[in-house]
This record gives structure tokens, C-alpha cells and sequence, in this order.
């Protein structure tokens, strides 16, 4: 081995780990528990294919859910084995259907400069336009199927294409309807140049299935694809592999757990894992060893999880790797009298044990209500506390400049995306430009809005630190196409603009500014990640595609209290766990328990349980209480099923 | 991975210009037709290195026309090639694999494709030229995504190499320690360490007995030895002579190649040898280096292109025709620049690309297997293309419907049933009908082909061709030209005889291929109305065909009889004496001519041989060109001059 990093990772490895990470050709299942080290038996196998490999020129295929886990395999594999980053793709499932259509979706009509819409209200205006077109040639459609972006989407998840829609519904009326909608749906998209993130995986899987030669292409260069995380997969994104895959591909390496299927809602399902191992026979390696959780909490989750039937027959109980920490490892908190006293008794807790360390503490919650109770309590008690969530845009009135105008220099001709760089600059140097004026004159001059909003106020100002960035956008985004030296000289242009309205003490700074200093290091991280990932070039086009698909939220700051739900908990792990809310109705959720109590729904509460308590490195502490709601609520089956509470 | 087109816009005089090429392709045409402005545009687009690649053009390279152009005023000069693959997974994997980002697929034809674009144009918003490089989708949009990294550039280029060898090869720079073959070989020459110190420590040893054998020489170190006096440079002894370098691969790089000259005992190095030599050494050189150091110095699947101009300058024709037959030797795909016959006759006609001069531009022209056009996508049409594949084949990405022959009446009439009505695509159908006529079967290109070597590729050369039936005619009419004080030569017109080398019908394929104006003459006998059949056949118009084709005036005449009754009976006749041969039949009774014929006939070329002797001997004059001869020559000379 060529690095001692990779040296001492690979010594590391216990031996039934470097037998998944030795793997070479052929299927293989590794069926991972939480804090099992899976991440570094895929980091490890993948580097060790490169390594052992200098002189070819294959790649080898990461998927994931996350571009979190995406960037962190990466970086460590290029810790690992450096200088193989272009053999190598990692990445979401969308970032790599993104990658195949830019390259070759111009045979099923799409333009490599697709808009990706991340966001329901910009999905909802499509669906609201394509109401209307489907209305003018269908009596059935009414406004009444503007509602139907869900059933679009799902319809998408199955690989369901519009063609095929109208036999697929029970209610032959409804039916109908969609096989007039979904279509107008598609051609709207489609007359925006857009894709939404479920076509992005449906259009590839349409490519590779229409025309076999792309998968014969994918399989040549990608020899081998490893997936992280798989029980997450849905129709659409097991289809998918199965296309790339082919009959012939046999060198997948997956990563699954089928007791932290938490997405069943999006289609995720452990039948998925039935069809992986009909499909392509693979070899299973389990991994029961847990590395992360103490043994009370490996105890627990074991206790657990034996309810579930729904799961691989011979599944191993997870093992615990490490010492027991003693009392206080577990806490059941006393029965509280109502959600409110919960939460506030949460609070004081936190703050009574963990003051000084509060980065070093999650809250969980089933739901996001659960937390916002929390969140308040922790306000009240004077804590940092933070909810965490998937930010689609910026907010800083300079990023939404910033971002508006790359977009706008890649999209000539969008109102929306000049109405966002004319009311951000306004905001940043009180000069306006007026929407209408650009779009008038550009229609006149037949030149694309930025050039005209660059012309305009080029008339209107004389300001010195205006002209400066205007020739700036001009030289790099107009006469170039250089949207790197765009954001340097724009993040250079608003750390003295920062600096002379903070001089001059005025009011805007605090308005203007605000989020900006966090919003500036998500900038750098993203601009550094996607780099990573396309390569030190990318194109406009490309980087603000991946842009959209990644979230803007910023790394909670250090020593605040982070709350999350537990889905986004999922693949993380934290020193101090708060588990709230553990009653029947909330966890499990009501609609579970509506379908029985060895429903599949009921199944996959089990599961968010079970990553919920796992995420654990020292301390697990659980609350519940009497009323939730205003309703008498009884304390979770969980709470008996683990052991902690006895009927 | 092979180049298979090139396209060429506003470059020097390639105005709009598009070249298939293939393994070989060897590109003729008169000076300043564009050859080199072909070679230099690869040149260009494939350079050895990145580095300058933004100041590629300099401004006389855009194409101007006008005393106001002005590379600002330019529609941009625009290079594009396209490398391809000729069968489904032709290219190996792992070169798929490294250049993953940039190939193009047919999905329907599963073939493979590398577009590159470098365009140069003046740029209003900028004010200065902007230069870039592209690579390109199926129908010639950049690339985007990973597509468009700048290093797919760097990598490319480390898979095809391009080695151009212009028309002055000299051998004293090709072989020198910094040329491109020579330098590399020799630097690339592996000598163990071990060696290494061995071969310095016998150098040193030889380079001590040549200091010793004559004291002089040390007494001269000694003296210059006071630099160092004046010069503190440390201690020791620091001034040497060297009468040998010390280094191995300072001997290597001063290595020459020598070759022993007929009935000679003396090495001669190369430079003192002939141009000739030098020149096909400098060749070799580069095969050896294709066969030693391509692939160890670049990548196992690089390809070489080799740009060759005029390689049989200074050679002997005799080498000339063996070089031409050696190229295929040389592991490359070849584009050859040549003005000689000798070099051409060994080339078959589809690897030729004909350079015209038209006006202020050039076109190019070649032997096309392929006619296309450009038709909207229809159901009907696919089945059409597929029920008749693959003869017809419709590119669905670019709209483009090619036909791999001569199209027929009856699928003619089919395809315009595809767009009822639709008049401007029935006008573009007949287009690509018309087109397709001349077609040259694979047979028509065999005769065309050991034609061409026994003539010595003079055919393409030629201004103007007489085409016809046999060597009596092809004498005659050379005769008669001169007596017409036109001699055919001068005006750069060849007269082919069809009839021993293959048909009618194929030549004037190939006259309507390369543009090259001819008139037939036939007799007007039954074999005579099958020749002119033929020439209709490949798509002429009734008008056309009176004026190129010229059978003898009267119906069922042949050369023969056409000689007798225009006044050279009298010379038969003495010339039968001579021979002891006796008519029946006297000079003015019914059926005279016909026995005369008769007679001459048994021996056509050798009577004609006769005949001339005879003219020549009496000194005959241009009075005794028939009229109908006169015209013709008259004709195809004002065509040549044209």
C-alpha cells in the first residue's frame, strides 16, 4: 500500500471487515448495523481497487443518498489513494443521473443546460401551467388535479412513464385524468428545460433502457458500482441499477441495513433487498460488531428490533464492541405530566449536565413539532439551540445576488432570476434597475438580460465601488465564462462592502449582512465539494446543477444544541442523545398504529426507533409524557419492547 | 481510434469544406489548392503541445476574399474533426474508459464518436480574437458537464499523435539529438546504472590514452590550467580536456546513422548521401519510432496520424511507386500530399481527395460510396430505411438519410411517396437521386483502379478527357490534333481508350466525381448504342449526352468504314498492295467499301498504324482531318482551356 494512511486504516479493520474490503469481482451484500464501520470497509475497498490498479483507466461507481456521505467517502479515498480522484465518480444518485443526461440526454431531448428544481413551488407552478394546457384538450381535467404533484412524483418513483399511466390506476376515472395531466406535466417541464429531482433518475433509466448502448457504455467505464446505504433505494433507483447493471454486470457491492429502512414513505422498502439477492445472488457478509454504542444501548436496540418480522431471515443480533460506561449510560426519564412540562424538563436537563458541551448534544424527535416544543424550552433556558434542516436557497441579500446572477448569466432570458439580481443589488448599493426597462431593451437589442443590466447601470452610476463589481460580472460572466473569478471578486466585493457599511455604522449592515459571514462558509464548502466532485473546472451549467441539489444549511455553530428529526439523524452519530416524544402516536405515529400493530408502517417506526437510539456514542436519555396535544397519550410500546418500561 | 472526417471553414482558401478520410488518404490537386492548408489546419487542432494554443491562427489564416476583410470582419475560421469508430466495439475499453467524458454514441448504430471543434473568431464584446476548443455532441453542440474540463483536452491529445513530415525532409535536422524521432529514440534509450558506470569508467580510460598519445595536449591543460589562479574554483585539478564525451548518452545523441553506398567499402553518414536516401530515412526513421516508442511514450492505445507532404520528392520513380506500396507498412493512419504520378498509380481512386481551385476558395472532391441529404423524420421513411438497409440509413440525431449506392428509379419513386406533396423535399430527393447516379460500384472501381496503374495516375492530372472506344481512335485522334496544330499533351488532355480498360460508363463516374470535362466518341453501331446507354445510365441529362457524346455521323458506321468514306480509301487500298492483299471489287462498283472494310478489320490498330505512316509520310496536312474529328478536338480543347 502506497500511503500509510490507507496502511493503518486497512490494519484497523477487523478481520471479517477486510473480508468485505478485500472483495474483488462478483456480487456482494454487506449487511451493516449502525456504527459497524461501513463507510470505512466501502472507503477501503474502493481505494483498494484503485490502488491495485495504476495502470488502467476504469472507474469505479459510488452511489449515495447523501452528498454528505458522498464528499466524506470521497475525501477520505483520496486521503487513501491520491491522485486517483478521476477514476473515481462518488456521488447521490442524482448527481450521477445528472452527469449521464448532461452528457447524453440530448437523445432524449435534453438540453445539458437542464434547470434542476429542487423546490415544490417551483414544481407547483409547472403542474399549475400544465392544469391549464391539459385542460384545453381533456374535458375531464379540472383545477381540482393541481393537487396531484404527489401523485406525479410517486408515479415517477415506480418508473411509470406518462404513456403508461392510464392503466396503472384502480379508479379508471382518475386514471384518465392523469394520463392527461402527467404528459402536460412533462411538456411544461419540458418547454422550461427542467427536470425535477425523481425525473433526473426516471430520464437516465428511460436512456439506459431505450438505448442499450449507454449501459453497455456505463458498464465499460464503471466495472464496478458499490451503493451505500441501499434499503433506502426505491423502485426507480433500483430500476435504474438493474439497467446500468445489466446481465452481464456482476460486480455490485452493497451496503444495506434492512432495520434502518426509514423511507418507506419514498418508496424505500426491504422487498428491495429481496430482489437484490433474486436478482443478482449475491454473497453477504454481515457485520454485527458495533463500534459506536455502548452495550446498554447495543442491548436495547437488540431488544427492539426482534419485533420485526419484515427483515432478513438469519439476521444477526448487533454485538457490542465496546465497554459498558456504567450507570447514567441510559436514562428513562420520570413520566412527564404533558409535552410542554417534557420539553421544558428537557431543557433544564441539558443545560444541568452538558453545560460547556452543547455541540456535543442532539435532540431527536419523531416529528418536527416535537422538537419545536424543545427548541423553545431550550431558548427560555438561555441555551444555543438550532433546528436542523435542508435549506434549499440563500437568504443573505449578497448570496442571493451572488447565486441570482450566476444563474441569470446561465439563463439569459429568466424573469425570475432578474428579478432576484435587481432587488438584491438594491439592496447591497441602493442603485435600482428597473425589471421592466431590462427586459424591454433586451427584447430590443435581442442581448440577454445581464448584458442589459450590466449596460444600464453602467448609464446610472458613477460609484466607484458599484462600477467595480459591475466590470467585474461583465469581464467574467459576459466576455467569459469564468464564474470561479466571479465569486472570488464578488466575496472580495462584499468583505469591503461589509467593512464600509460597518464603518459608517448605518442600519443596513445588520439587515443586508445578516446570515452572511455563515452563508459565505457554506458558499466555500459547496464551491469546494462540487469542485471535488466534477473536477476543477466545472461548467456553469454543471455546478449550478449541483448546487441546487445540495442543501444550503449552514454547520451548526459550536456549543449550540442541534435538534433534529430522526430522518435527518440517520447516518450520523452524536456523544449525547435526547430521544423525545416516546408515546404511541408519536412514536410510533398515529397513521401506524391506524394500520395495526404488525403493519409495515408499524415496522418502520420500529426502525426510526432503533436509528434514533443508535446514534449514541455515550448517552441516551428518554422522555415521554401524559398528554400530547391536549390527548391522553400512553407511554411508546418501545419503551416495553426495549425493556426500559415493564406492563 | 481513426480520424474519419474533416470539416473546414473559413481557413485560408478552405471556405466550407468537408473530408472523409480514411486509413490512407492521399490528397493531389494544383499548388495553392489548399493541400497544405489541410495539413496545417490538423496541424493546428492535434498540436504537440498546449502551450500558444490561444495564438493558434495568425491573420492571414482567416479566410478573406475582399481588400476590406480583415480576420475582425471574418466569420470565424472554424476546424473540426471527427474521429469514429467504422464497426460496433471497435475501440478498446479501456480507451473508452479514459476518454469516457468526451465519446459520442450512435445509440442506434452503437458506434462511437470523438467530435473536436477549435474555432477562432473576433469577438465585438471583447475586441479580441477568441480562440477555443471544444469537444463536440453527435450534432456538433459543445459539450457540457464534465464534457467541457479543460483536461479532457490534455488527455485526448495523449491518444492521438499527429507527426507531420513536410516536402523538405532533411535528414541533417531529423537526425539530429533534438528532433522529434531521432532526439526521442535516443533519449529514450534505457542503459542500466551498471552499465552506465562501466561505459564512463572505459571512457574515461580511452579518453586518458588519447590525452597521452601525444604530450601537447597536456602541456595545453596545464596552461589553462591558470584560470583557476586567476579564478578561485576550489580545490583540485578542474581543468581537463575531453577528448571524448564521458557520458553515455552525451556518445548517443553524437551517434549517426551510416550507410554503405553500392560498391563501396566506406561508411558514408547519411547527410553525404543523396536527397533520395535522406528523405526515405527520415521516413523509416519515423516507422521505426511508430513500432519502437509510440506506445511505451504515450498510452498502449495512442494512434499516430502521419501528415506527409510529397514523399517522393528527390526519389527515383521506381522508389516512388515502392514507398507508395510501403506506407502500408507504416502502423498509421497517413494523409499524403503528392504531385506525382508515380506515387498515384499505386493509390486506389476512393483514397484520393482531388483539391480544386474555384475562384477565391477551394473544394475538394473524392470518390463518394455515400450520398446524403437532409430529410424531416417520418415512420414511413424509418421502415423505408429499414426494410431496404442497409443500402438506406437514416441518422434520426442529425435528420440526415443516406443512400450507400446508385438509388434506383423504383426506391426513388417510394421515397417521394413518403412526403406527398411536399415540394421542397421532392426537389432535395431528386438532388440526392441525380447524386447518387454516379455512383462507382465496386467492380467500376477495379477497372478504374489497374486502369490507372498502367497509365501511370495520369488521368487525374489531366484537364480534359477524350474518351474512346480502342487504340485506332486513340491514335488517330492524337495525330489529327496535331495536324490541327492542337497537340492534345499541351492542352493537358488524355484520351482513354474504354474499351480495353474497363467502361465507358465508369469513367464518366469518375470524370463527373473529380469535375473533369470530357467527350466521348463512339461508333454508331449496336456496341456503340450500348456504350451511350451506359452513360445514361448514370444520371446525364438527354442535353448533356448530345453534346459530351459524339457517336460517328451515319447510322451502323464504324471507325472503318467512317475512314473510307472520308477520304482515305486510296490509302487502304495501297496500303492492302503493300500487304499482297487483292479486292475483289473494283474502286467505283457497289459494295467496294464494304470489302475494304472488311478487310481492315481483321487488323483495326494495325491498319491505322499503316495509315498514319503513310499520312506521315506524304506530308499530309490539317485539310485531311475530317470534320467530324476537327470539331471534336476543337471541342475538348476549348473545355481544357476553360
Amino acid at each position: 500500500m502506497r500511503t500509510k494512511e490507507l496502511m493503518k486504516a486497512w490494519e484497523e479493520l477487523s478481520p471479517i471487515q477486510r473480508q468485505a474490503a478485500e472483495w474483488a469481482d462478483g456480487p456482494l451484500l454487506v449487511l451493516a448495523g449502525p456504527g459497524s464501520g461501513k463507510t470505512k470497509v466501502l472507503t477501503c475497498r474502493i481505494a483498494r481497487l484503485l490502488e491495485s490498479t495504476l495502470d488502467e483507466n476504469f472507474r469505479v461507481l459510488g452511489l449515495t443518498f447523501t452528498n454528505k456521505a458522498a464528499d466524506e467517502m470521497r475525501s477520505r479515498v483520496a486521503n487513501f489513494v491520491p491522485g486517483q480522484e478521476e477514476r473515481l465518480f462518488l456521488g447521490t444518485f442524482h448527481s450521477f443521473c445528472a452527469d449521464v443526461l448532461r452528457l447524453h440526454g440530448t437523445h432524449l431531448g435534453i438540453n445539458p443546460n437542464f434547470h434542476i428544481y429542487s423546490q415544490d413551488a417551483d414544481l407547483q407552478a409547472v403542474l399549475n401551467n400544465a392544469v391549464e394546457e391539459a385542460k384545453k384538450i381533456s374535458d375531464v381535467v379540472s383545477d381540482l388535479d393541481k393537487k396531484t404533484l404527489s401523485v406525479i412524483q410517486r408515479l415517477k418513483a415506480f418508473l411509470i412513464l406518462p404513456e403508461q399511466c392510464c392503466e396503472i390506476f384502480k379508479n379508471k376515472e382518475f386514471g384518465e385524468r392523469m394520463a392527461a395531466v402527467y404528459p402536460a406535466y412533462e411538456a411544461e417541464l419540458c418547454k422550461r428545460n427542467a427536470l425535477d429531482f425523481n425525473s433526473l433518475i426516471l430520464k437516465t433509466y428511460q436512456l439506459l433502457t431505450k438505448f442499450p448502448v449507454f449501459a453497455k457504455r456505463y458498464r465499460i467505464v464503471y466495472p464496478y458500482i458499490c451503493i451505500d446505504e441501499f434499503q433506502d433505494a426505491n423502485q426507480a433507483q433500483y430500476g435504474l441499477i438493474r439497467a446500468l447493471a445489466g446481465d452481464q454486470h456482476r460486480n455490485l457491492f452493497v451496503v444495506a441495513d434492512d432495520d434502518q429502512i426509514i423511507y418507506q414513505w419514498n418508496g424505500a422498502s426491504h422487498e428491495r433487498l429481496k430482489e437484490l439477492l433474486n436478482d443478482f445472488s449475491p454473497m453477504v457478509i454481515q457485520l454485527p460488531m458495533n463500534y459506536r454504542c455502548p452495550p446498554e444501548i447495543v442491548e436495547l436496540a437488540n431488544n427492539l428490533i426482534r419485533h420485526n418480522f419484515l427483515r432478513t431471515a438469519d439476521k444477526k443480533p448487533l454485538e457490542a464492541f465496546r465497554h459498558g460506561l456504567g450507570k447514567g449510560t441510559v436514562r428513562l426519564l420520570e413520566c412527564f405530566p404533558d409535552v410542554e412540562a417534557e420539553a421544558a424538563e428537557v431543557a433544564k436537563d441539558i443545560k444541568n449536565l452538558h453545560s460547556g458541551h452543547f455541540g456535543s448534544v442532539v435532540v431527536l424527535g419523531r416529528n418536527r413539532k416535537l422538537l419545536d416544543g424543545v427548541d423553545i424550552a431550550l431558548r427560555h433556558e438561555g441555551l444555543p439551540a438550532v433546528i436542523s434542516q435542508r435549506k434549499d436557497e440563500f437568504e443573505s441579500t449578497p448570496f442571493v445576488w451572488l447565486h441570482s446572477t450566476l444563474r441569470l448569466a446561465n439563463d439569459g432570458q429568466n424573469r425570475r432570476y432578474l428579478e432576484a439580481v435587481c432587488g438584491s443589488f438594491a439592496q447591497l448599493t441602493q442603485v435600482e434597475i428597473d425589471v421592466e426597462d431590462v427586459i424591454s431593451q433586451s427584447q430590443a437589442l435581442s442581448m440577454g438580460y445581464l448584458q442589459i443590466w450590466i449596460r444600464l447601470l453602467n448609464q446610472k452610476t458613477t460609484e466607484t465601488f458599484v462600477k467595480e463589481i459591475v466590470n467585474e460580472t461583465s469581464r467574467c460572466l459576459v466576455r467569459g465564462r469564468d464564474f470561479q473569478a466571479f465569486s472570488k471578486s464578488a466575496l472580495a466585493w462584499f468583505t469591503s462592502l461589509a467593512q464600509a457599511q460597518r464603518q459608517a455604522e448605518s442600519d443596513p449592515y445588520n439587515e443586508v449582512f445578516t446570515r452572511y459571514d455563515e452563508e459565505k462558509l457554506v458558499w466555500e464548502e459547496l464551491m469546494g465539494e462540487i469542485k471535488r466532485n466534477l473536477g476543477e473546472e466545472p461548467t456553469l451549467e454543471a455546478f449550478l446543477q449541483e448546487l441546487q441539489m445540495r442543501s444550503k444549511e449552514p454547520p451548526p455553530k459550536a456549543n449550540t444544541v442541534v435538534l433534529m428529526t430522526i430522518h435527518g439523524a440517520k447516518g450520523k452519530e452524536f456523544d449525547h442523545v435526547y430521544l423525545i416524544g416516546l408515546v404511541d402516536d408519536e412514536l410510533p405515529s398515529f397513521q401506524s398504529k391506524k394500520k395495526g400493530d404488525r403493519s409495515q408502517e408499524m415496522e418502520e417506526e420500529r426502525r426510526n426507533c432503533f436509528v434514533a437510539i443508535t446514534r449514541t456514542i455515550r448517552t441516551l436519555t428518554l422522555s415521554y409524557g401524559k398528554k400530547y396535544r391536549g390527548w391522553p397519550k400512553e407511554p411508546s410500546r418501545f419503551l416495553f419492547e426495549m425493556g426500559l418500561l415493564k406492563r | 481510434m481513426k480520424l474519419r472526417e474533416i470539416f473546414v471553414k473559413n481557413f485560408r482558401c478552405l471556405v466550407d469544406v468537408s473530408i472523409p478520410i480514411q486509413d490512407t488518404t492521399v490528397l493531389v490537386g494544383e499548388n495553392n489548392s489548399g493541400k497544405t492548408a489541410l495539413l496545417d489546419a490538423l496541424k493546428i487542432v492535434l498540436p504537440r503541445s498546449l502551450q500558444g494554443r490561444g495564438i493558434a491562427f495568425d491573420e492571414y489564416d482567416y479566410y478573406m476574399s475582399k481588400v476590406a476583410d480583415s480576420p475582425q470582419t471574418s466569420e470565424g475560421i472554424i476546424i473540426e474533426l471527427w474521429f469514429r469508430e467504422d464497426k460496433p466495439d471497435e475501440w478498446p475499453n479501456s480507451l473508452i474508459q479514459a476518454l469516457s467524458d468526451i465519446i459520442q454514441t450512435d445509440p442506434l448504430k452503437d458506434l462511437d464518436s470523438i467530435g473536436l471543434r477549435v474555432s477562432s473568431k473576433y469577438d465585438t464584446t471583447s475586441k479580441e480574437i477568441v480562440t477555443k476548443w471544444e469537444f463536440l455532441t453527435l450534432d456538433g453542440q459543445p459539450l457540457g458537464g464534465k464534457g467541457a474540463s479543460s483536461g479532457n483536452l490534455t488527455r485526448f491529445l495523449s491518444y492521438i499523435r499527429l507527426f507531420y513530415l513536410s516536402a523538405l525532409r532533411d535528414s541533417d535536422t531529423e537526425f539530429s539529438p533534438r528532433s522529434q524521432f531521432w532526439g526521442r529514440i535516443l533519449r529514450d534509450l534505457k542503459i542500466s546504472e551498471e552499465q552506465t558506470m562501466m561505459l564512463s569508467e572505459e571512457l574515461g580510460k580511452l579518453n586518458e590514452a588519447v590525452l597521452k598519445a601525444d604530450p601537447r595536449l597536456d602541456q595545453i591543460r596545464s596552461t589553462l590550467e591558470n584560470i583557476q589562479k586567476i579564478m578561485w574554483l576550489g580545490d583540485g585539478q578542474n581543468t581537463s580536456i575531453q577528448a571524448l564525451p564521458l557520458k553515455p548518452w552525451d556518445l548517443m545523441s553524437k551517434s549517426v546513422v551510416v550507410i554503405k553506398a553500392h560498391g563501396n567499402e566506406v561508411d558514408f553518414p547519411l547527410s553525404r548521401h543523396g536527397q533520395g536516401i535522406q528523405s526515405l530515412a527520415v521516413l523509416f526513421l519515423f516507422q521505426a519510432y511508430i513500432d519502437v516508442l509510440l506506445k511505451p511514450t504515450f498510452q498502449p492505445e495512442t494512434e499516430a496520424i502521419l501528415a506527409l507532404e510529397e514523399p517522393e520528392a528527390h526519389l527515383h520513380p521506381q522508389a516512388t511507386r515502392a514507398l507508395a506500396r510501403n506506407l502500408d507498412e507504416v502502423k498509421s493512419q497517413k494523409i499524403v500530399s503528392s504531385h506525382s504520378p508515380y506515387f498515384i498509380q499505386e493509390i486506389p481512386f476512393t483514397q484520393i481527395r482531388m483539391f480544386r481551385r474555384n475562384g477565391s476558395s477551394s473544394k475538394i472532391l473524392y470518390v463518394k460510396r455515400s450520398f446524403s441529404v437532409k430529410v424531416p423524420n417520418t415512420p414511413e421513411l424509418l421502415k423505408f430505411c429499414k426494410n431496404n438497409a442497409p443500402k438506406f440509413d437514416y441518422h434520426e440525431g442529425t435528420t440526415t438519410l443516406h443512400v450507400n449506392g446508385k438509388m434506383g428509379e423504383r426506391e426513388y419513386r417510394k421515397l417521394l411517396m413518403i412526403y406527398p406533396g411536399q415540394t421542397d423535399i421532392h426537389v432535395q430527393l431528386k438532388r440526392l437521386y441525380g447524386e447518387s447516379q454516379i455512383y462507382l460500384s465496386n467492380g467500376d472501381l477495379a477497372d478504374l483502379d489497374t486502369y490507372a496503374k498502367r497509365i501511370r495516375g495520369e488521368v487525374l492530372f489531366a484537364r480534359a478527357w477524350l474518351l474512346c472506344e480502342g487504340q485506332s481512335e486513340y491514335l488517330l485522334f492524337r495525330f489529327f490534333a496535331e495536324l490541327l496544330e492542337k497537340p492534345l499533351d499541351q492542352f493537358g488532355i488524355t484520351v482513354i481508350d474504354f474499351q480495353n480498360n474497363g467502361s465507358p460508363g465508369a469513367f464518366v463516374g469518375l470524370a463527373r466525381t473529380f469535375e473533369t470535362p470530357w467527350i466521348m466518341v463512339c461508333d454508331n453501331d449496336a456496341a456503340g448504342q450500348e456504350f451511350v446507354k451506359q452513360i445514361e445510365m448514370r444520371g446525364l441529362l438527354p442535353d448533356e449526352i448530345k453534346e459530351l457524346v459524339r457517336p460517328l455521323p451515319e447510322s451502323g458506321m464504324d471507325l472503318e468504314m467512317f475512314l473510307i468514306k472520308n477520304g482515305f480509301a486510296q490509302e487502304y487500298v495501297q496500303i492492302l498492295a503493300e500487304r499482297k492483299i487483292s479486292l475483289v471489287k473494283k474502286h467505283d462498283e457497289a459494295g467496294f467499301e464494304d470489302e475494304l472494310a472488311s478487310k481492315i478489320r481483321a487488323d483495326k490498330t494495325g491498319y491505322t498504324i499503316a495509315l498514319l505512316e503513310e499520312l506521315r509520310r506524304t506530308s499530309a496536312d490539317s485539310t485531311r482531318v475530317p470534320s467530324f474529328f476537327a470539331k471534336i478536338i476543337t471541342d475538348v480543347v476549348a473545355k481544357a482551356v476553360l
